[in-house]
């Protein structure tokens, strides 16, 4: 089973994706702001790391420049969750490397799941 | 035997009489034949004459019409002359002309000076080296000054002196002494050395031939002539025929004969004829061929043959002959109205008023300035004499006036009135000649004038103006003095005797530094530093003003502040100066008064003030300014501005000088601008720079800059704006997780251990949830805009790009329902200016709304230009909405108040009233147009097409 990391600073909104995604079949994994989401990135191995942007320090571009540094973990897809819809925010992001960018309030939480298996798919061939 | 005899008889009678009656036939025929081909021989003389008769006629006519040129105008130019014949076709017209050239009358003591002149009017056009100089050893010289060429050749005649040759003189002083055109005999003609003659035409001063040789002689000014080669003429003009060849020649000479070589053997003289030309005869004699009268005694089978041809001549001779008279008929017609057209032309440009009417008065040509002098437009003028603005003068002077042109056949001038059409009646100066026919009998009159209006009008104003100037120096309110060259007082107005406290008996004469002293503060100033002696000595006007601290002291001891222009004279060669100047006490005080005021103000500015100059340089700074920079007048003044501080823009990126380019001092025009300046301490200041060109008069002298602080507003904003994230922040992620677990549990989450009933109520939870969520979103994008927030950025987009890149990822939403999304778009490769994420929510609600409200069908999407505009039509197979609520579409909080709202299609609660008016904001609009209940609903979204790229960078203006 896909094993997916949430990274977040709202707990609740942690859980209410954790469970979602366990709907749908994944294996999920919560970090709660990004020092936490660092280690859990190490220690669990992910498929997929959902890095929220808006967070207290480090917020999510760092976390994702330092996702992407660290050997151990810059092969793992980062998709970016986020409530900054600007193009600005977006092209920071895939230049930093993450895989795709999805801004929260277009996103319906059924197709959570389902987006992130095609996430997944993609990068499994 | 009797029988025999009688019959051979009768045989002999038949052949006599036969031979008889064939002879008699012969000789009649013969002789008719003879009679028709010398009838149509006759014709062709006449034919001959009369064409020759008319190209004389026709020299006449072009000479005259130069003697025109010259009457009309005081002075003639030489393209004048040369203007009038180039336009004709000269060969045509005048066959054998050679050259048209003016002549000159000059006496022996001017003849230098004409030379000189010629060649420096000559050389303008390269052709000085061309003059002659060969004056003859006479008292007066006849010198060729104007030429027109008909062939390229080169120019040979100018300044030649006719007296030299005996034939030309005599033809220039025969013409000069009987008025009328002249010929010469033959001479050789100079260029092409080919014999001719010159045809010559006098022109007087008064414009006709006088009574008596004398008076002529006396009143010559010159000649226009007309050289003509004798070879060139004859030959078009008495071109041989078949039958037919001419001699011309004069007193017994011969001067030409046809000179043709082809066989034809000469007979007989057909004719001679006598033609005048110019006061000369020639003779012409015409032959005809031997061949023609041969035939008629040579055999008879010829007679048939000469009767066949003499009909198709006789034919020939007659239709010849009557087309011959129409040609003639046009010839002259031509002759006149081309002569008359380059009169006119030549006429139309000048300013003064030129008319020729016929010996009845009758106008004929009236010119652009004589329409205007009078007030009549030609079409008016027709068909009636001068009478129409004339008849203002007593009977008696328009009797002797015509006395004079009509009986003494004298030009006449003077000065008489005349009538404008709107009644005014105006002075005028005219001069009027008559021009006389061949017989000398008036033709035409030729009249021009000239408006005295204005001149009378000068001499009246100029001296209203001197009394008008007297006036005004005695009673202005400045004072006036004048001074000589020796710096003597000339002349003292009433107000500077009052202000220096004198007479002007007293000070006349006397030395105006004797009479008045001068302080420049409380120095007194020297003689040679006098304002007076400067502006003598150098001849330029001087202007004290207010800040040069001039001060004078009068009479009375009283020392008083003054302001003066002082002013050089030349008047035939005296000069001296006049200097205009007032106590300007009042003045002082009240500019000390406004400097102060000024000074307060400035000081006491909240906002900061920056003066500079027209390069862009500080001249002054405020207090305010000094103190939000932290910088000191003194430590800015003289540097531009622009390099004088550190200037960022509202991103903390750093603005280079470059890029701070003087808009105000360019445009002109005021400019506000918003930016942070670095303080000394390098504290970011945010301003607001309020800058405005600075002029004086028309000079643009600089710019002044209002500073204002922005940091207090600048803070509230970001205050603001803080709410507004927070807020939105805050309110939607817990709605964001209620609604979300509602999903995940009613989705089956760890099973479907839920009841019926508890899935009704989650359900209903859920409703609400989204319900919030929508009215969330609404809210603060109502707020947003209200406030101006909403941040657009305007670029050139791909609209159809955009839509479709939003349909394809809606899609998958929509067929999750069930419900097909398709969408097309037709274009160029047209770019839209819009924002794009703006863009992009306006379409995500439009589909979003479509899927929503739609349950079976689908949805279509749309695209095309129409008129220079983006249009993107969506049609959906839903609910549609109702009549009624169509008009409350577009209204604010609309989406809120829906009962009916299903849970899927994403409530970005944006409203149609939000959408509408982002797309507004872009200068498109989005519009229902049409909808009914259960059919579905068609929107469309319009956005303008881009026509040319947007500007690219923008300067910061500072």
């Amino acid at each position: 089973m896909a094993k997916v990391l949430v990274v977040e600073d709202e707990p609740l909104v942690a859980r209410m994706m954790e469970k979602a995604l366990k709907t749908d079949g994944l294996e999920v994994e919560v970090g709660i702001m990004g020092r936490e989401g660092l280690e859990k990135a190490k220690n669990t191995k992910p498929d997929l790391v959902i890095l929220d942007i808006m967070m207290p320090e480090p917020d999510g571009i760092e976390v994702l420049e330092k996702l992407k540094a660290d050997l151990e973990t810059a092969n793992i897809p980062v998709v970016i969750l986020t409530n900054l819809s600007g193009k600005h925010d977006r092209e920071l992001a895939l230049s930093k490397g993450a895989a795709d960018y999805w801004v929260k309030k277009d996103l319906n939480l059924a197709e959570l799941g389902k987006r992130v298996k095609t996430v997944l798919e993609k990068k499994n061939g | 035997m009797v029988v025999k005899k009688f019959a051979e008889l009768l045989g002999l009678g038949v052949l006599v009489v036969g031979l008889g009656l064939t002879l008699g036939t012969w000789m009649v025929t013969s002789r008719m034949v003879g009679d028709q081909v010398a009838a149509e021989q006759m014709r062709g003389v006449e034919l001959m004459e009369e064409k020759l008769k008319l190209v004389v006629e026709h020299y006449e006519v072009v000479l005259s019409g130069v003697k025109g040129l010259f009457a009309a105008s005081v002075e003639v130019e030489r393209d004048d002359f040369s203007d009038y014949f180039n336009e004709v076709d000269m060969l045509g017209q005048y066959p054998g002309v050679y050259s048209f050239t003016y002549v000159s009358r000059v006496q022996d003591g001017d003849a230098r000076d004409f030379l000189a002149g010629l060649r420096q009017e000559l050389s303008e056009a390269g052709l000085a080296g061309q003059v002659r100089e060969e004056l003859a050893d006479t008292p007066e010289h006849y010198l060729i000054n104007y030429v027109a060429y008909v062939h390229e050749l080169p120019p040979v005649a100018y300044g030649l002196d006719l007296q030299v040759d005996e034939v030309r003189r005599k033809v220039l002083e025969r013409a000069r002494d009987t008025g009328k055109m002249t010929a010469s005999g033959p001479i050789v003609i100079v260029g092409p050395e080919s014999p001719g003659f010159i045809l010559s035409l006098p022109i007087y001063r008064n414009g006709v031939a006088k009574g008596t040789v004398e008076e002529r002689r006396q009143a010559l000014a010159g000649w226009v002539n007309a050289v003509v080669l004798y070879k060139d003429l004859f030959e078009r003009v008495l071109a041989p025929t078949e039958q037919m060849e001419v001699h011309v020649s004069e007193g017994g000479q011969l001067i030409y004969d046809a000179d043709r070589d082809d066989g034809y053997h000469w007979h007989r003289n057909l004719t001679s004829r006598i033609i005048t030309v110019g006061g000369r005869e020639w003779q012409l004699e015409f032959l005809t061929t031997k061949k023609i009268v041969g035939g008629v005694e040579s055999g008879l089978p010829v007679i048939v043959l000469l009767a066949g041809v003499t009909v198709s001549s006789l034919l020939f001779g007659m239709t010849y002959a009557l087309s011959s008279a129409q040609v003639r008929a046009e010839l002259i017609a031509a002759g006149m109205t081309s002569e008359l057209e380059k009169f006119k032309r030549v006429v139309e440009n000048t300013s003064e008023h030129v008319m020729i009417t016929d010996k009845e008065g009758q106008i004929l040509f009236a010119n652009e300035a004589a329409q205007r002098t009078t007030g009549y437009s030609w079409t008016e003028m027709q068909g009636h004499t001068p009478r129409l603005w004339g008849k203002q003068m007593p009977a008696e002077f328009y009797k002797k006036m015509w006395h004079q042109i009509k009986d003494l056949k004298q030009t006449f001038e003077g000065e008489l009135t005349n009538k404008h059409k709107n009644g005014e009646r105006y002075p005028v100066w005219v001069s009027i000649s008559p021009i006389l026919g061949r017989e000398g009998q008036v033709e035409y009159f030729v009249g021009v004038e000239r408006d005295l209006t204005r001149e009378k009008m000068a001499e009246v104003s100029l001296k209203q103006e001197r009394d008008t100037a007297r006036a005004i120096v005695d009673t202005m309110g400045e004072g006036l003095i004048v001074v000589d060259d020796t710096y003597r007082i000339t002349r003292i107005n009433p107000e500077a005797e009052g202000l220096l406290g004198v007479k002007s008996e007293e000070v006349e004469g006397q030395r105006w530094s004797d009479v008045i002293k001068a302080y420049e503060g409380d120095r007194e100033i020297p003689f040679e530093k006098r304002t007076f002696t400067r502006v003598i000595g150098s001849g330029k006007t001087m202007v004290t003003e207010l800040d040069a601290d001039h001060y004078y002291v009068n009479r009375a001891g009283r020392k008083f502040p003054l302001v003066s222009v002082t002013a050089p004279f030349t008047e035939r060669g005296i000069r001296g100066a006049v200097k205009v100047f007032k106590d300007a006490t009042d003045e002082k005080e009240s500019k000390s008064i406004l400097r102060a005021q000024a000074s307060g103000v400035l000081e006491n500015a909240g906002e900061g003030i920056v003066l500079t100059d027209e390069k862009g340089r500080i001249t002054f700074v405020n207090p305010a300014f000094e103190r939000m920079t932290e910088y000191v007048n003194d430590e800015v003044a003289g540097k531009v501005f622009a390099e004088s501080f550190r200037f960022y823009d509202t991103y903390e990126k750093l603005l280079s000088p470059v890029e701070l380019a003087d808009a105000a001092a360019v445009t002109a025009r005021r400019q506000e601008v918003k930016v942070q300046v670095e303080s000394k301490s390098g504290k970011k200041v945010a301003i607001v720079i309020n800058a405005a060109p600075l002029r004086v008069g028309d000079e643009f002298r600089g710019v002044v800059r209002m500073i204002h602080d922005w940091s207090e507003d600048l803070a509230l904003q970001r205050q603001k704006d803080d709410f507004f994230s927070i807020a939105s922040h805050e309110l939607r992620t817990p709605l964001a997780v209620i609604s979300g677990n509602l999903d995940t549990v009613l989705a089956g989450y760890g099973g479907s251990k839920i009841t019926a009933g508890d899935r009704q109520l989650l359900r209903d939870s859920e409703t609400a949830g989204d319900r919030l969520i929508s009215m969330v979103n609404n809210f603060l994008n109502v707020s947003r805009l209200d406030q101006g927030r909403v941040k657009i950025t305007l670029k050139e987009v791909d609209g159809c790009g955009v839509v479709g890149g939003v349909a394809k990822e809606m899609k998958a939403l929509a067929q999750q329902k069930g419900l097909r999304l398709t969408y097309v778009c037709k274009k160029g490769r047209e770019k839209i200016r819009a924002d794009e994420n703006l863009l992009r929510e306006i379409v995500v609600n439009l589909i979003g709304n479509s899927i929503k409200f739609t349950q079976k069908g689908g949805i279509k999407l749309e695209g095309g230009v129409k008129a220079g505009r983006l249009v993107v039509r969506l049609t959906d197979t839903g609910i549609g909405i109702a009549a009624e609520k169509q008009k409350l579409l577009f209204q604010r909080w609309q989406q809120a108040m829906e009962r009916t709202l299903s849970r899927e299609g994403g409530g970005t609660g944006l409203g149609l009233y939000i959408s509408r008016e982002f797309a507004r904001m872009m200068g498109g609009d989005l519009t229902l147009v049409r909808s009914s209940v259960s059919k579905g609903s068609v929107f469309e979204l319009t956005l303008p097409i881009v026509k040319k790229g947007l500007a690219g960078t923008k300067k910061k203006a500072v």
